[in-house]
């Protein structure tokens, strides 16, 4: 029970969260009015429908629509909101032949929801990182067909692609996060699929500095924005099979001016968390993998205020990995993922209002 | 240093961001469940008291969900520190199972050494 948050702000009555039409994991959401959910992986088996296009509307009052889907069956894609539009990048996908490709497809959906394509990604690719602001929204890095690339994408506020410089490193897995003057593009692993720490920033004019590194190199960390503060939490800072993986509670945070500090208690649980996520009131990192943690540890959810003070409301209903997250003006909410008890994909959808309660599908 | 500590309620608290310091009426305000009487306040220990904040009977109960045997017959602070040694030994224990997974090969290693050993069986015998 968690009636202590229960400042007023919304009512808190009963709210019914409609599950995804299509369990998955690996999706990607964005969102500030409509929260959009796209693509991901619906079998962890590979093939040609190992993957799905759906995209998916979550309005402002939690009503569930179905879109026009992306041109592909994809994972490994990256998305985000710019503009009114909220945009989906590239990933990775099996074609008719049945072979392994990469998209450079570049999607957007208007806020009345009409679907339309963008200037392409100058290289297709999956794995990239990806974050905007109301400037620009960057795609960089990622896994090409011919290997690793450094390459930056970026779309201006009016949907006009250009090619920015280029990242210090080129890598994939990296993290997107950002303010309003800053895009950062954290970590990842590099062309020798090493760990790296380095932070590329890039600026309203897409000029290319580079920012004080992660206190730990990391890949697969989650980026969100609360205020003018960046928050780079959690993510994988040692690789092997899953039991041998090691993971990270770290949470590094950037200010308006790109001075770094580490979070002092940072996540509750070291692991792979969800898709960041940028409320309102809160950045929000839930559920995610951590190597033999109890299901408990894996369903928490950690969220952090505008003074980066931790808080922990309730867990998510069940512990997933590769979740997505986005949120709108009164909701934080998580999307699907990987059962971490074994039993698949998950449709499953957890939402937080602003006072961090919690409701869920049934 | 201890991990928690029970807000006084009298205390400043000093964060990561927003003003860096708030004193114990601004905090309330804030957090207007601090300022009831008999809900004790859950701090993070150390400079940086406000990086995280719970209400002390929430993190007992997820604690206990959690697997941890907690006696709330002991005071709060006291309670707050078998929760460290309850997060102490989870991670011992979750390292210890680390340590052994990586020291026990995994089904694929396994299969590549036992491929290794037939490819050096099929290779002729030297003389033969």
């Amino acid at each position: 029970m968690r009636a202590s948050r229960r400042i007023p702000l919304l009512t808190a009555s009963g709210l019914m969260v409609p599950a995804l039409a299509v369990a998955r994991a690996k999706a990607i959401a964005v969102g500030v009015t409509n929260i959009l959910v796209a693509g991901g992986a619906t079998t962890d088996v590979p093939g040609d429908s190992d993957t799905t296009a759906a995209v998916e509307c979550y309005t402002e009052k939690i009503v569930r629509s179905t879109l026009i889907p992306l041109s592909h069956s994809v994972t490994d894609h990256r998305g985000a909101f710019l503009s009114g539009y909220g945009i989906f990048f590239g990933g990775s996908y099996y074609d008719e032949n049945h072979t392994y490709t990469v998209s450079a497809s570049s999607e957007a959906y208007s806020e009345l929801l009409a679907h339309s394509n963008l200037t392409p990604l100058s290289v297709a690719r999956g794995r990239m990182a990806s974050v905007s602001n109301n400037s620009h929204a960057i795609v960089a890095g990622g896994s090409s067909n011919a290997g690793i690339v450094a390459t930056v994408d970026a779309y201006s506020s009016s949907l006009v692609r250009s090619t920015a410089t280029a990242l210090s490193v080129a890598r994939y897995i990296a993290t997107g996060a950002g303010n309003a003057s800053y895009l950062l593009i954290c970590g990842g692993k590099n062309t020798s699929d090493l760990l790296v720490a380095t932070v590329d920033a890039y600026s309203n004019t897409l000029t290319r500095s580079t920012a004080t590194a992660l206190a730990e190199a990391r890949a697969e960390a989650s980026g969100a924005r609360i205020g003018e503060s960046i928050l780079v939490a959690g993510g994988v800072r040692g690789y092997g099979i899953p039991e041998k993986m090691i993971l990270s509670n770290a949470v590094d945070i950037y200010d308006a001016t790109l001075t770094h500090a580490q979070h002092s208690v940072g996540l509750s649980v070291a692991r792979r968390p969800a898709q960041g996520i940028s409320g309102q009131l809160h950045a929000v990192f839930g559920g995610g993998y951590k190597p033999l943690g109890t299901l408990e540890e894996q369903a928490c959810v950690d969220a952090f205020d505008a003074t980066l003070t931790r808080h922990n409301p309730t867990n998510m209903r069940s512990a997933r990995d590769y979740v997505a997250g986005g949120a709108n003006s009164n909701y934080m909410m998580l999307f699907g993922g990987e059962m971490l008890d074994g039993s698949g994909y998950s449709n499953a959808v957890d939402v937080y209002n602003l006072n961090l309660e919690h409701f869920a599908t049934a | 240093m201890n991990r928690y500590q029970i807000w006084d309620k009298e205390s400043p608290v000093y964060t990561h961001g927003g003003k860096g310091m708030y004193t114990a009426e601004e905090w309330k305000t804030m957090h207007p469940w601090t300022a009831i009487d008999g809900v004790n306040v859950v701090l993070a220990g150390g400079v940086i008291n406000g990086a995280l904040i719970e209400n002390y009977a929430d993190m007992v109960a997820r604690y206990r969900q959690a697997g941890a045997v907690l006696d709330t017959a002991k005071a709060p602070a006291d309670v707050l520190i078998d929760i460290e040694v309850f997060e102490d030994a989870q991670a011992a224990a979750q390292l210890a199972a680390a340590q052994e997974a990586a020291n026990t090969p995994s089904a694929d290693e396994r299969i590549a050494a036992a491929l290794e050993l037939q490819n050096m069986l099929a290779l002729p015998t030297e003389g033969a």
